[in-house]
């Protein structure tokens, strides 16, 4: 179950035998949790980081008033909250979006695994930095692309991400609704709605209660201006 | 917690809301419809257009429409700087 984790790992760097033994032995039996549940809540005490083996999660802000920012979506083979090893304590809520497959690897076994293997500390280091990489794009979106770009842009790092972690496919399965997706943009629902309506017309992207099927790629990438260098496909060996 | 859809008639066109928005029991579906409007009006509003003829029906799951808001209900207008009592656009329609 932990394929796309280790996918993911050596999609941007070697993996030896050894290594991948070493991350195999820290991570525990799975468990499944519902889609829309809060797995990680705001300011909680963590012992232990979640490793998604299978679906669709997000990081999630509230303000006081309700309104909802979502921060990050989570594939399978992401430590989602791989910083709460440091942290202890994070500032925001973790979701489920779809039904998930999760495993909770204990913040011990972390800290013993990284002493051990100092090279991949050095891998999940930069696996946290890739995060915030995908937060500053994210940041860009908000503040300097259009209502099309910006969900154009969203479909086309999800499509490169489930690609790096061998899942990609024209058809996959998001789980957001248009309210949730308009809460990762901040549009309205009604604005997402009319936006993906309008990149239905021009034949680039259909999406249906939370199934996205990308018709045509490399159109979504030129109305978002996709340039895939946040996400260090080919980075420098560590 | 009830669902109500919000079809939009605009310049693009007509987007069915075939999806549908979960409201509390306690929100307004016009303030919805509103804030709506409002961010579609400020995206327009980057690109140098401000085109109010659109509206957005409101219908229950059943398909019973219960309220249509315009535009032109979504804003105010203020088009001279001495002008301080914002006008509804349709009084100047």
């Amino acid at each position: 179950m932990i394929d796309g984790h280790l996918a993911k790992l050596r999609f941007r760097h070697t993996l030896s035998d050894e290594e991948e033994q070493a991350v195999r032995s820290i991570i525990p039996g799975s468990r499944q949790v519902g889609r829309n549940e809060t797995v990680v809540r705001e300011g909680e005490r963590l012992e232990a980081s979640t490793l998604l083996l299978d679906g669709m999660m997000s990081r999630v802000k509230d303000l006081a008033d309700g309104k909802r920012q979502i921060t990050q979506i989570h594939i399978a083979g992401d430590f989602v909250d791989l910083h709460g090893f440091t942290l202890k304590r994070l500032e925001h809520d973790v979701m489920t979006l779809t039904n998930c497959t999760l495993a909770l690897v204990p913040h011990e076994q972390i800290r013993q695994l990284i002493e051990r293997w100092p090279r991949l500390g050095r891998l999940y280091w930069f696996s946290t930095n890739l995060d915030a990489c995908i937060n500053r794009e994210w940041e860009l979106s908000l503040g300097q692309r259009s209502a099309a770009e910006r969900l154009a842009a969203l479909f086309c790092e999800i499509y490169v991400r489930l690609e790096v972690v061998g899942r990609a496919a024209p058809c996959f399965n998001l789980g957001m609704n248009q309210s949730q997706l308009a809460d990762s943009l901040g549009m309205t629902a009604v604005h997402v709605n009319r936006t993906l309506r309008l990149l239905k017309d021009r034949g680039l992207l259909s999406y249906h209660r939370g199934e996205a099927q990308i018709h045509n790629l490399d159109g979504l990438k030129e109305v978002a201006n996709f340039d895939p260098r946040y996400l260090y496909l080919d980075p420098d060996p560590l | 917690m009830r669902r109500l859809h919000f079809d939009l008639h605009n310049g693009t066109g007509f987007t069915a809301d075939e999806e549908g928005r979960e409201l509390e029991d306690h929100e307004d579906p016009h303030a919805f419809a509103v804030r709506s409007i409002r961010s579609i009006l400020s995206e327009e509003v980057m690109k140098g257009l401000v085109d109010l003829t659109g509206w957005i029906d409101i219908r229950s799951e059943s398909g019973v429409q219960i309220g249509r808001v315009s535009f032109r209900e979504a804003v105010r207008l203020r088009l001279d700087p001495g002008d301080h009592n914002d006008r509804r656009p349709s009084s100047q329609a």
